[in-house]
Formats: C-alpha cells, sequence, structure tokens
C-alpha cells in the first residue's frame, strides 16, 4: 500500500481564514483546495489530479457555516441531514444529501466540494439550482456573487479562477415545496443516471413560481426555463396535471446528455420526462 | 515549489515533524510523517493497527471504516491532518485484547463472515448503528451497512447477526430494569 500523495511532490498546507486560503491557492498554479476529500483523494489516487499543493479547507474559519439563507461550502450531507431547517426550507437539497453515498462518505462529503467537483450529476446541483441559489465566491482581488446556474462551464469545470474558492450558497427565502428524484444503478455508492429537482410554489390555488432542473442529462446540471413557464400561473387540478406532462417533454427536448458505462444518451433522454414529472408531482400539495 | 515546509506562515509547525494522534483514547506519536498522508494509511503503515482495510482506496467498499469524533468515516478518504485533534476510533479499540463485542461474536454465531475481508468495517459500522439506533428495522440496517461491500455473503447472515444483537442486548436491558 503506498500513500496517496507524495510528500516529496506535493505541499501540504492548512490555512485558518478565507485570505490565508486565497493566499495560499496562489502559492503555485497547481494547488488544489480539499474540502471532504471524497472526490480529490479518489482522483488523485487514480492519477486524474496531480496537484502540487493541496490547500485544506477544513480548518477555514466561517466555512462550515449553516443559517437560514446560506450553506457554508464546508457544510456536509450529515449536517444537512440533521438540520430541521433545512428538512423545511429545501427538501429537495436534503432528499439529495440522503442519497449520496452512504454514511462514511455523507459524514465527510461538503456542498462545496460537490458543487466544485462540477460532476454533471452533482447531487446537490439540481435542488440549489430549483432553490436560485448563489455561489458566493472569494479571490485575490475581491468577493463576487455568481447565479449558481452559471457556476458550471462544462463537466468538471466552473467559473472559478486562479486563487478562487467558492465560500458559501446563499439561498433566498423561497416558499412552497421542493423535491428531488434520481435514477441510479445501485443505491449509495453510485452516482445518478439521472435526477431532477422541481419547486412549486402555490398561491391561490395556482402556481405562483417554479423552478426545474435536470443533472446529468447536460455538460452540466441546468434549469429548463420553459419547462418552468408552461408551469407558472396554472390551477392545481387538471390544468396542472396537464402542465406537469407538458413541462416533463419539454425537459426531455431540453437533454443533451451523453452514452457511458451507467446508461445509453437515449436511455437518459427517455428518463428525464419520467423523473421530472415525478419531482413535479411531489411539489403538488 | 515543492518543498513542503516552504510556506511556515499558512503551515504553522514544520508538518514533517511528529504529531499526535489519539486513536482508541490513547495518544499515539506518528513520527517523521507528513499530514497529507490518508488516515488509513497511518493507521496501517505508522501505527501497526492493520484492522481497518484496505480494499479499494477509494471510498467505495467501507472495508476502512472508523469513527473520527463520533461519526463513521472511510479512513482511505480522509487526510491525517484531520484527525489531528480528533477522538478515532478503529475496529481494534472495540474491545479488549483477546475478546470479542457482541457484535463480533454475533457475526460468528450467524456465520457471517466468509473470506472476512469486509468484516471489520461492518463491526464499526453495526456498532455505530445500534448505538444511534438499539432496534432498528431491516431497511435502517441496510441504509446503515449500504456503504459497506461485501463480495461474499450476499449479506443475508450479516442482517441476520445484527437482528441477533438487537435482540440480545434488548433482552439484556429488559433483565435489568425488573425490579
Ligand atoms: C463512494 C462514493 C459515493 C459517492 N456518491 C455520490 C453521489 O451519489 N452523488 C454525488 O453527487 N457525489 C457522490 N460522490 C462524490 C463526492 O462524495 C461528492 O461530490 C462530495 O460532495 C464532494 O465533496 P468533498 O468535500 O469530499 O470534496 P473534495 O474531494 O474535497 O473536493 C472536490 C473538488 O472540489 C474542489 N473544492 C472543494 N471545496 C472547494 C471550495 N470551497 N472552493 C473551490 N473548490 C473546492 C476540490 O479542489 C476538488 O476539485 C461519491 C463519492 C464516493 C467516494
Ligand atoms: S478502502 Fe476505504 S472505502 Fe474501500
Ligand atoms: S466476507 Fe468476503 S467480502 Fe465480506
Amino acid at each position: 500500500m503506498s500513500s496517496v500523495m507524495d510528500p516529496t511532490k506535493v505541499t501540504y498546507l492548512r490555512p485558518t481564514s478565507v485570505a490565508e486560503a486565497v493566499d495560499a491557492l496562489r502559492t503555485s498554479d497547481g494547488a488544489r483546495p480539499i474540502a471532504g476529500g471524497t472526490d480529490l483523494m479518489v482522483q488523485v489516487r487514480l492519477g486524474r489530479r496531480r496537484p502540487d499543493t493541496v490547500v485544506d479547507l477544513s480548518a477555514v474559519d466561517g466555512l462550515a457555516e449553516l443559517s437560514e439563507e446560506r450553506i457554508g461550502a464546508g457544510v456536509t450531507m450529515r449536517r444537512l441531514l440533521a438540520s430541521e431547517h433545512a428538512a423545511a426550507a429545501w427538501p429537495a437539497l436534503v432528499e439529495a444529501a440522503r442519497l449520496l453515498g452512504g454514511r462514511q462518505i455523507q459524514a465527510m462529503a461538503t456542498v462545496g466540494g460537490n458543487l466544485c467537483n462540477a460532476s454533471p450529476a452533482a447531487e446537490s446541483a439540481t435542488p440549489l439550482l430549483v432553490h436560485d441559489a448563489t455561489a458566493r465566491i472569494a479571490g485575490p482581488d475581491c468577493v463576487r456573487a455568481v447565479p449558481l446556474e452559471e457556476f458550471w462551464s462544462g463537466p468538471g469545470q466552473t467559473v472559478l479562477g486562479p486563487g478562487e474558492l467558492l465560500i458559501a450558497v446563499t439561498l433566498p427565502a423561497t416558499a412552497g415545496r421542493s423535491a428531488y428524484r434520481r435514477i441510479e444503478l445501485r443505491r449509495s455508492v453510485d452516482i445518478a443516471v439521472v435526477s431532477a429537482a422541481a419547486r412549486l410554489e402555490i398561491v391561490d390555488g395556482a402556481v405562483a413560481q417554479a423552478r426545474v432542473a435536470i443533472g446529468a442529462a447536460a455538460p452540466t446540471p441546468r434549469r429548463v426555463v420553459a419547462a418552468e413557464q408552461v408551469l407558472e400561473g396554472v390551477a392545481v387540478g387538471p390544468d396542472l396535471e396537464r402542465a406537469i406532462n407538458q413541462a416533463a417533454v419539454l425537459a426531455g427536448d431540453a437533454c443533451v446528455p451523453i452514452d457511458d458505462t451507467r446508461a445509453t444518451a437515449r436511455y437518459r433522454t427517455a428518463m428525464i420526462p419520467v423523473l421530472v414529472s415525478r419531482a413535479l408531482a411531489a411539489c403538488v400539495p | 515549489m515543492t518543498d513542503h515546509d516552504a510556506t511556515p506562515d499558512l503551515t504553522g509547525p514544520d508538518l514533517s515533524e511528529s504529531y499526535a494522534l489519539s486513536i482508541n483514547g490513547r495518544d499515539r506519536e506518528v513520527a517523521d510523517a507528513w499530514l497529507g498522508e490518508s488516515l488509513l494509511y497511518v493507521l496501517r503503515e505508522r501505527l501497526g493497527l492493520p484492522g481497518s482495510k484496505n480494499a479499494c482506496e477509494q471510498g467505495e467498499c467501507g472495508s476502512c471504516s472508523v469513527m473520527m469524533d463520533g461519526l463513521l468515516v472511510n479512513s482511505c478518504c480522509v487526510l491525517a491532518a484531520d484527525a489531528v485533534d480528533a477522538d478515532v476510533r478503529t475496529v481494534e479499540g472495540l474491545a479488549p485484547d483477546g475478546t470479542l463485542t457482541d457484535v463480533q461474536q454475533a457475526f460468528l454465531d450467524a456465520g457471517a463472515v466468509q473470506c472476512g475481508f469486509c468484516i471489520p468495517g461492518l463491526i464499526v459500522s453495526v456498532h455505530d448503528l445500534l448505538d444511534r439506533a438499539p432496534q432498528p428495522d431491516e431497511l435502517e440496517v441496510r441504509e446503515a451497512i449500504s456503504g459497506n461491500l461485501c463480495r461474499c455473503t450476499g449479506y443475508g447472515r450479516i442482517l441476520q447477526a445484527v437482528q441477533d444483537v438487537a435482540a440480545a442486548r434488548t433482552a439484556a436491558d429488559a433483565q435489568e430494569d425488573r425490579p
């Protein structure tokens, strides 16, 4: 057995503040933050990433804060699962946290790591999209805010520049129910084949606001605005059932998936409407 | 720069020095080591605690499961640095040397052990489960051990062993409560 990382080749830094972390990231072009390590340790071991400096975020002050409208990048899935506020305010996110890995992984896996790893299948991505999350980013020059739907630029890619760090996501107080559905090959040690999150805010018997997002169906997790539009304004009842079917079809149209070991593109495209209608149905009181 | 103490203001003490980990209630010195190593590597290769197994080193199989500050984790994905200041409990710390816990005994009695490679991790996970939920239903047990892969048994006897322990503990508690 060899150590995952080689100390003669990798520098280990453990900053205690955001400013120090940003400085630490700038010490080398090959620097990489590490949070829970459940993605990075595996990627290093498989040779997919070779950081020359790892910047451990676990001691950074304030990164693991969880409040009513803010989820620190260092908040773990287990913290979300234990939070009454999260369960009440962001049910889709908590459902996704429950599906991410087994208990061992949930104890370490962070929201920031999940978003920054930028898998098209990232579990927390679509729930945060339907809750209108904003990414808070700290860098060498400033702190900036990016709507989460603009946070990813491709598979494994984010808009984070050199020395930039995701600090938190902030969420406006959103009303209504949200839900998350996915298809997986194996329940706890596999990522989603496809996934969908939805949120419906219903006021006076009609949909006041709708959100639909799909995962593992395109190069990045994405919102499907066309599907949202056919839902908004529709009265609960048969009209909404029809609109949900329409939204599901539109979500299928928004898919640009790939073939991989888990499923074919065709299967993914066929399953997205199923998941979207299930997620939407779960949002109707 | 590849020197790992190149920026001492960020790292504090020289990281190639010794550091201490609290393992099974004892402080253990780790000498001439590097904090970027995985906790599993430190346990097995530096501290001579081979109970936690290295099967996949990818977070998939749970055979390296340990408790860290009361949370079940895969030690192959944890940096040794994150375990400094934490209370780490490994399978070796569950029972005094030469004795077995009720969970270990139940696994043997139920015939839940074949090649045995997954068993230390499962034992740690099951202790964690029964501490949280003394009378788990089958779904809870399956959820609790879903991060532990066993390639031999098909899990049936493992599930049986867990129920046997839960029943035995409940019976023992009832006995104690009797006036
Ligand atoms: C067995 C197993 C099962 C899994 N199952 C799932 C699953 O079902 N669904 C799923 O979505 N994922 C799954 N994962 C992947 C992983 O656990 C999650 O993506 C997790 O949330 C990553 O968080 P982390 O804190 O461990 O990230 P790390 O591994 O620490 O980091 C991940 C990446 O993000 C970067 N990073 C981390 N934090 C920041 C930050 N604040 N700012 C900038 N960059 C940052 C790192 O440099 C790295 O590139 C699984 C992993 C394993 C091993
Ligand atoms: S060796 Fe750690 S999970 Fe398999
Ligand atoms: S007994 Fe062989 S892997 Fe479980």
